[in-house]
């Protein structure tokens, strides 16, 4: 996150027209420029970029934050003229001692397209003044690579001098590639990695924690969850595979239906033991018949105080866990009518492990339905 | 009142007593910065009947390098923001020109006036002296001219 100021030089040649990079070298220099102006902006919103076009080393666009104004003039920029590197490097130069952000850092990116004419001993002048300044510069070569090599290395080591790594040279060959070229080189990096990743797709989910802190908050927050639910259900088949007797208790009414969900899922496939509520021993829920399943569905939702969460089949002859689930909808009917039959009822109350059929609760319950199936008997004779 | 004709040639230049007080304290500022280079600023007024009007002026970043003369640089858009917010105040004044405080011309004076050209083709350069030596007018105004040379 430098704070920091830049002026970007774009060769505006009569080079420039050359095809040599899809579809052009000025297309491709500008998308490259495009690149350079959203990274230097991202990495810090504070960040000045302005643009200076070599042929007559004129200011197109002086330090701003605002890249549209940047991308508009540049897009209007022809190829026309020769480029003369020092003039405009000096140019740049003064444009940023003219800045707004005196505790900026200045830098200069420039472009190089096309033969550069003068001598190597003014480019190494020009370089001692610029580090002399305190201004870093990267060069892009790209086009005319064998001429000019060899003079920007030497102006790159010049302002690099013995320790500074703050200036980068990047040499890229002919090809459709220059901004991919540049988007792996220090030039965007930067001098200790950060700054890369542009697009959203580089930030996790998509969203850049620092546009929108809060969204990136709850899209990691909720998928955290997620996780946790998953990371549950598998660790519940887990202990049911392995058979123990863990007692876990129903703590939510959604808990439940997971577990039958998933062992009824699984009745066609293998033999899931789903663990216990209560901690008796497990349920074999492939080894249960139909009615056996039934009745230790009533069990369970009765012992959750009667809450209506039993998938009662409502087709005996299937024992589908789909067709379980689905049918949870219809649960309450289905419960009524398999509960009207106070006989059928007392039969499983007889064949429940854990019930008591004398205990009064049991008995106070059997005797209000037996009252209100009489009750809707009634009902039923009195219209007729 | 006439409307001001700007296509009318300019014979006479009129500057008033607010532009040539606003230079000075312009040259004075950056001398205390210890720049003591010249400033250079833009001229607005109205053309009347080919009497420029330079009623007002505001001064604009500018810089050069002493060595290379071709190396000078001039922040445009300050200069339309400046003069943008001038036209809320006051929208009958234009840019008619620039000055710098020379006291001499300079080789690169006719790049700079390219420049301001872009606002006002009839641009016209004061050089006005900030700290004249002798009595009389400090000021003296350049038209550009275009001649064609057989070389």
């Amino acid at each position: 996150m430098v704070l920091e100021s830049t002026i970007i030089c774009v060769d505006n040649s009569d080079y420039m027209r050359n095809g040599d990079f899809v579809p052009t070298r000025m297309q491709a220099q500008q998308d490259a420029v495009n690149l350079v102006c959203m990274s230097k902006t991202r990495s810090n919103p504070e960040n000045n970029v302005g643009l200076l076009k070599m042929a007559n080393a004129e200011v197109l666009v002086t330090l701003t934050s605002d890249v549209g104004r940047i991308l508009a003039r540049l897009h209007q920029v022809q190829p026309q003229g020769q480029i003369n590197f020092v003039t405009a490097v000096r140019v740049a130069h003064l444009a940023l001692k003219h800045r707004q952000g005196r505790n900026h850092k200045l830098r200069i990116v420039v472009f190089v397209g096309s033969p550069i004419e003068i001598d190597e001993k003014e480019i190494i002048k020009v370089a001692k003044r610029l580090k002399k300044e305190k201004v870093n510069v990267d060069v892009v070569n790209f086009g005319e690579e064998a001429i000019n090599t060899d003079k920007l290395t030497a102006f790159v080591n010049a302002i690099n001098g013995k320790d500074g790594t703050s200036s980068h040279l990047v040499t890229v060959p002919p090809g459709p590639m220059l901004s991919d070229a540049l988007l792996s080189s220090p030039v965007i990096v930067g001098e200790d990695g950060a700054g890369a990743s542009m697009t959203g797709a580089g930030f996790e989910f998509g969203v850049d924690p620092n546009e929108d802190p809060e969204l990136a908050l709850a899209l990691r927050v909720s998928m955290e969850e997620q996780r946790a639910r998953q990371e549950k259900e598998i660790r519940e088949t887990a202990v049911a595979t392995t058979g123990e007797a863990a007692a876990v208790t129903a703590a939510s009414v959604e808990e439940e239906q997971l577990q039958r969900a998933l062992g009824g899922s699984l009745v066609p496939d293998a033999a899931v033991s789903v663990p216990p509520t209560t901690g008796s021993s497990a349920v074999d829920f492939a080894a249960m018949t139909e009615e056996e399943q039934i009745a230790y569905a009533m069990k369970l939702s009765m012992e959750t105080g009667g809450e209506d969460d039993a998938p009662a089949p409502m087709e005996t002859d299937d024992g589908e866990a789909s067709a379980k689930v689905e049918q949870k909808k219809d649960e309450e009917e289905d419960y009524s009518e398999v509960m009207d039959d106070p006989d059928f009822l007392q039969n499983v109350l007889q064949s429940l492990p854990g019930v008591d059929p004398n205990s009064d609760v049991i008995q106070n319950a059997m005797r209000s339905i037996a009252d209100s199936k009489k009750d809707s008997k009634k009902d039923e004779k009195k219209p007729k | 009142m006439s409307p001001p004709d700007h296509h009318v040639k300019i014979n006479k230049v009129v500057v008033h007593p607010l532009v040539l007080l606003s230079v000075v304290d312009h040259f004075n500022r950056m001398g205390k910065v210890g720049n003591v280079k010249r400033v250079v600023g833009v001229l607005l007024g109205s053309n009347r009947q080919g009497v420029l009007d330079v009623s007002n002026s505001f001064a604009v970043p500018f810089d050069e390098d002493d060595k290379d003369q071709s190396v000078w640089f001039l922040d445009h858009d300050y200069l339309e923001h400046m003069y943008g917010m001038f036209k809320k105040v006051n929208a009958r004044e234009r840019i008619v020109g620039w000055y710098h405080t020379g006291p001499k011309l300079h080789p690169n004076d006719i790049a700079i006036s390219e420049m301001i050209r872009r606002y006002n083709p009839a641009a016209v350069l004061v050089v006005i002296d900030a700290k004249p030596k002798e009595l009389g007018l400090p000021t003296e105004a350049y038209i550009s001219v275009e001649e064609v040379h057989d070389v």
